[in-house]
């Protein structure tokens, strides 16, 4: 099982580089480019999700990331400090958001909607976040 | 990763257009050049995304913070997208149900201008 891990501060200035090799990486496993390019939002969308959640605006804290290619399937697992990770059960309602002028939430709803799995948790000080995306044969 | 914003008024229809990355680093600029416009009067907006490359959660807050307001002015934000990444984006999260979306900038002008 090829695996990449990689470990970065947990600064917004590596997102985009971090993102641009999720979508590459998938595109060479012959995923789509749209569904590559989502992918890779989610992928967006947890790290600033961590440094702005878990670290608290924290630029320098550190981010784990690691790729685990299947035969079926991709995950990327985030391994990181700092709070653990709160997501709310409430279901995404854009009407509501725009009727209540709520500019949260819409980083939740990407990750889900781009990933076929999405999972979290804590073991001792680290907290984890895995997503998942299947793979065509 | 830089933002640059650019910025045309045409008859009574305000054009701000975002060239690069809408994100976290550079979100703030965004809000600030919705902010101003609405500021000064421009309620009927145009925002261009024929040179976005990327827009995060952060920057669809940003649009979602600002529409009722322009409505409730008798005025409205359309989006002018042709990048089929970034239109994904909206469309993923329902934008493009609540939004008024075209594919170039003469069409959302000749809307807002019989608005």
């Amino acid at each position: 099982m090829p695996e990449v891990i990689l470990k970065v501060p947990s600064s917004y200035l590596f997102i985009p580089a971090i993102s641009n090799f999720t979508a590459r990486l998938l595109r060479e496993y012959s995923m789509g480019n749209r569904e590559a390019s989502l992918f890779s939002y989610a992928v967006e969308e947890v790290l600033t999700n961590i440094i702005r959640h878990s670290y608290e605006g924290k630029q320098d804290q550190w981010i784990e990331i690691e790729w685990k290619i299947f035969p079926e399937r991709i995950e990327v697992e985030f391994r990181f400090g700092g709070k653990p990770v709160e997501i709310p059960e409430e279901k995404f309602d854009i009407q509501r958001k725009i009727k209540e002028r709520k500019k949260g939430g819409f980083g939740l709803e990407i990750i889900r909607k781009s990933s076929d799995s999405v999972e979290f948790g804590r073991q001792g000080e680290v907290n984890w976040w895995r997503i998942g995306k299947k793979l065509k044969n | 990763m830089e933002l640059k914003i650019e910025k045309n008024e045409k008859k009574n229809v305000f054009v701000i257009k975002p060239i690069g990355r809408i994100d976290p680093l550079t979100v703030e600029d965004f809000d600030e050049a919705i902010a101003d416009a609405i500021k000064k009067g421009k309620v009927k907006i145009i925002i261009d995304c024929s040179r976005l490359e990327y827009i995060s959660s952060a920057g669809l807050g940003v649009l979602i913070g600002y529409i009722e307001e322009v409505r409730e002015k008798n005025g409205d934000i359309v989006i002018c997208c042709t990048n089929p990444g970034v239109y994904e984006i909206f469309d993923l999260l329902g934008f493009t149900k609540v939004y008024r979306f075209f594919p170039g900038l003469d069409k959302a002008e000749k809307f807002l201008e019989n608005a």
